[in-house]
């Protein structure tokens, strides 16, 4: 063996030895990615479960009469219904208020309107024609719903209140904000419109987020409105006056709102007292006042407080 | 005692810091936590120098022992070779071995000793950096614990955690990255010398190389900082969008923008991959021109020692070591290069780390806290108390007024008229001046905060869920609850019966924002925990969210037992608490605008009257 081959050799070892080191790394990596992989599949895979029809009904303007015809709902993999044979008429510009405790079936049941979650074909029209046959971006845009949770983007409120359509003015923004008592609380901020909203920039209390959440409802003027019980972290003179201002700002629009307090839905053209997903009572505040059923005996309890005897006539009632 | 506020600069929690220095002194006071673990450092300095020595050594097996002894005989009586030729000699006579097989059996030996001590090192290192970086978080969450929560007004809790966890996380890559320059640069040295023992001249020559190197490490490495900021950069925007469209989904789709967020995101996404593109490609040509500059100077060794050891004045075993060297020689530039801009990054950390651990806002307490009686009578006086959280704006002006032991004074008055302060006031979240606030008659400030919080129990409008059993959360902590006070407690406050309808009753885990209880549910619970403490004083601060009727029933009725017999400060928000206190306080602008009864406010037609009309006309009329 010449010297220079032994040099060589040597060198050459290392050359050999590397690529089975390295491979031990590899088959390693491999497994990980393998799962990885899978997962990534998992969600590819997923099927989008609410879709446009594909015959979709053409571009209009909704004017905003709604008609729920025996209206049932059942969550997959659950046994109960959450909604019973609900039917119902809504007239264009009406203002409905709808009550009920906890698990009674009022979000599922708004949030068929805009197809968050699919109602059955032939259970809900809008202007004569069946949600399910409208393109979503149309029927989205011009059924505003307002959800239960008040959720902000960390970007600048003024992004945030425009937040369907990043073109809108100044104007419109702060005429919606004044409209949902907004106005003030920005301008208390030194960045008003611009303030960062969330853990970079300024916390908002839970009110003024609601009424934020509610200036981006309001600022969309659209011809359906729900208010997904949108009170319930503001004061009862702050809701006060944001009440007046749906009713001045929507007098020929339809309002569909959830609440718990009778001072919030004694303005509506008519409440309905939702319990265990059928409608247990409908009609003005004064007819449910003279029916003296569930709505009375809340309206009753919440004007005297608390008391033993109505805790008990409430229940009974039901 | 006026407290001395100093403006503080709360917005330096959210400045970044840039670590572009190297800081010397956050280094030193780094040390003061590896001080307890000095032995181990110590045993892991002596086992690096013991394990690159050795590394050294096996090159020189090869050349001076292997090819120029042994192979050739020509060994160069002059160099420096460690005394392995007489190792080996003796080692091959007493086995009886051919020396070339000694050699190899002498290379075995120091590779795994070196590979074992080099392994202690790396441990003993690793260990003691892991365990004074646990004292320090400890240090770090004690002293961000004890902070007042003034503090935590002004900062946001995000920032805060990214100090205790990403900062201490970076400063262990920090004292791990130093160690492994140490373990480059001891071989560096050794090999350095004994090129410069065989031949001086061809060692200068290769150390010229060294500057080219750094300078183009040096370009490499800023270029690269930019790249990888950048792709760090957009990675996160990448992960904010991600998480917010995810989060915020119902509202992306209620307002349909779904095409709007996806060509964002397309945006940002496009930008990485230009980025992440760039920076690959800079790499592998840095790769590539320290391989050819390391070629290039295997090429000066042979040009050079070529005539060398043709005149005898180099073997060739010698001129084998120094290309053997050369990647002693060049590596730990490359790996300087590396660890720069962790680095700096740790630096940056620490900085971060010791300015949270230097903030020392707190709120003072009395050098000799005044003793409290087993039981106070519960009489509380407000005494023109003025206060103002920054400097300039009032808060409270000019506040007095006196509550019996065991009066019911509720506080009604609009958003911002100073109520909330009143509250964090009485519970000595804030410093304030002598002389405003008395307990029974004791100054509250020369009550210890400590003693003071037992005696004071206050429920806020939002009550904090701790993850744990219910009865966990009813008891704090505190050893005299036991599980029959919790129960008694929340049988009182109405409680028991939705707790017993819970899967497991008290022993029910609670998630951490409690998702698993209803809004009332939480508010009876908040009940419970401040009956189970029995405090002598209860301030709450009425939820204003809207609650069923049935479960608001409960509330009101667990509200006049729990103010039984117990002085009670009540934020108001509904009538019927404010018809239920004894005194009614209207605060208006930050001052007592109407004190007295109910009744006597409204026979007053004053702001209580206009107020109440506003807020319960509904019910009145």
């Amino acid at each position: 063996m010449a010297l220079g081959d032994f040099v060589a050799f040597f060198m050459f070892v290392r050359m050999v030895v590397q690529p089975f080191r390295v491979a031990g790394m590899i088959v390693n990596l491999f497994q990980r990615a393998a799962v990885a992989s899978d997962r990534l599949h998992d969600v590819f895979d997923l099927e989008p479960e609410i879709q446009d029809n594909p015959q979709p009904s053409a571009p209009r303007m909704i004017s905003g009469k709604i008609v729920l015809k025996n209206l049932c709902y059942q969550y997959p993999g659950s046994h109960a219904k959450v909604l019973h044979n609900i039917s119902l008429d809504i007239c264009k510009g009406e203002t409905i208020a709808i009550m009920g405790r906890v698990g009674a079936g009022k979000t599922t049941l708004l949030k068929q309107l805009v197809r968050l979650i699919d109602p059955a074909p032939g259970s809900i029209y809008i202007d004569g024609i069946d949600v399910r046959d409208y393109p979503l971006a149309q029927l989205r845009v011009q059924v505003a719903m307002v959800p239960q949770d008040p959720f902000l983007f960390a970007q600048p409120l003024k992004d945030n209140l425009t937040y369907d359509d990043p073109n809108r003015t100044l104007d419109e923004i702060w005429q919606a904000a004044a409209s949902a008592d907004l106005k003030s609380t920005i301008e208390s901020f030194p960045d008003q419109l611009n303030t960062l909203v969330g853990e970079r920039g300024v916390t908002l209390s839970g009110g003024q987020k609601q009424r934020a959440t509610l200036a981006r409802g309001f600022i969309r003027h659209a011809p359906v409105l729900i208010l997904d019980d949108c009170f319930s972290a503001v004061d009862t003179e702050t809701e006060e006056h944001i009440l007046s201002e749906l009713k001045r700002l929507r007098q020929h629009q339809t309002t569909i709102l959830v609440s718990h307090r009778v001072s919030t839905t004694r303005h509506a053209d008519r409440i309905i007292v939702l319990d265990e997903g059928q409608i247990l009572e409908m009609g003005s505040h004064d007819d449910l006042i003279i029916a003296s059923g569930y709505y009375a005996e809340l309206e009753r309890v919440q004007r005297e407080g608390a008391e033993d005897e109505a805790f008990a006539q409430a229940r009974g009632a039901r | 005692m006026q407290p001395n506020t100093p403006k503080r600069d709360y917005a330096m929690f959210d400045a970044d810091i840039s670590g572009a220095v190297l800081n010397l002194s956050l280094l030193r006071r780094l040390l003061h936590w590896l001080k307890p673990y000095k032995m181990s450092l110590f045993i892991s300095g002596i086992l690096v120098l013991v394990a690159s020595t050795l590394q050294v050594l096996l090159p020189m097996i090869i050349s001076l022992l292997a090819i120029d002894h042994i192979l050739r005989g020509t060994a160069d009586a002059d160099t420096a070779d460690f005394g392995l030729i007489e190792l080996n000699t003796w080692l091959a006579q007493s086995l009886g071995w051919h020396p070339l097989l000694a050699a190899c059996l002498l290379y075995g030996i120091v590779q795994i000793v070196s590979a074992i001590t080099g392994h202690a090192h790396r441990m003993t290192l690793i260990s003691a950096v892991i365990k004074g970086l646990r004292d320090l978080r400890l240090d770090l969450f004690t002293h961000l614990e004890t902070r007042p929560s003034s503090f935590y007004d002004r900062v946001a809790v995000g920032r805060v955690m990214t100090r205790v966890v990403n900062d201490v996380e970076a400063l262990f890559e920090l004292l791990r990255g130093l160690g492994a320059l140490i373990g480059e640069f001891v071989p560096f040295f050794v090999a350095l010398t004994v090129m410069f023992a065989i031949d001086a001249e061809l060692t200068l020559i290769l150390l010229l190389v060294l500057p080219v190197l750094g300078v183009a490490t040096y370009y490499f490495r800023s270029l690269t900082r930019h790249l990888f900021r950048q792709v760090r950069q957009t990675l996160s925007a990448l992960n904010q969008n991600l998480q917010e469209n995810l989060a915020g989904l119902q509202v992306v789709q209620l307002s349909d923008r779904q095409t709007y967020n996806l060509d964002r995101y397309t945006q940002i996404n496009e930008s990485n991959r230009d980025y992440e593109l760039r920076s690959a490609r800079v790499e592998t040509f840095y790769g590539a021109f320290t391989d050819s500059l390391s070629h290039a100077a295997i090429g000066v060794i042979i040009w050079y020692a070529a005539g060398q050891v043709a005149d005898l004045s180099m073997t060739l075993g010698e001129m084998v070591l120094f290309t053997q060297f050369i990647g002693m020689l060049f590596h730990p530039v490359v790996v300087l290069g590396e660890q720069t801009n962790i680095l700096f990054r740790a630096m940056a950390s620490g900085e971060r780390i010791f300015q949270a651990m230097d903030w020392d806002e707190k709120i003072h307490e009395p050098l000799i806290p005044v003793k409290l009686p087993v039981r106070l009578a519960g009489e509380v006086r407000f005494n023109h108390v003025n206060f103002s959280y920054d400097v300039g704006t009032a808060v409270l002006k000019d506040v007095s007024f006196t509550i019996a032991p065991g009066e019911k004074l509720a506080i009604v008055g609009p958003t911002g008229s100073g109520k909330s302060t009143l509250i964090r006031l009485l519970s000595r979240f804030y410093d304030f001046a002598d002389d405003q606030i008395y307990l029974d008659g004791l100054d509250l400030n020369h009550i210890h905060s400590h003693d003071l919080r037992r005696r004071v129990g206050v429920v806020l409008q939002d009550f904090h869920i701790f993850s744990g059993s219910i009865y966990d959360n009813i008891a704090l902590g505190n050893p005299n609850i036991s599980m029959d006070r919790a129960v008694q407690a929340a049988k009182t406050v109405n409680a028991d019966a939705f707790i017993q309808n819970l899967p497991r009753g008290y022993d029910t885990v609670l998630t951490e924002r409690g998702n698993n209880l209803s809004q009332g549910q939480r508010q009876l619970l908040a009940f419970a925990r401040v009956l189970a403490a029995d405090p002598e004083i209860l301030v709450l601060d009425e939820a204003t969210a809207n609650i069923d009727t049935e479960t608001e029933l409960l509330i009101q009725e667990a509200l006049l037992r729990l103010t039984q017999g117990r002085t009670s400060i009540l934020i108001a928000h509904r009538l019927q608490t404010i018809q239920e206190a004894d005194r009614v306080l209207v605060l208006q602008d930050g001052k007592v605008a109407e004190i007295g009864t109910h009744q006597e406010l409204l026979d007053l037609q004053g702001l209580y009257y206009t107020l109440h009309n506003l807020q319960f006309q509904d019910y009145d009329d």
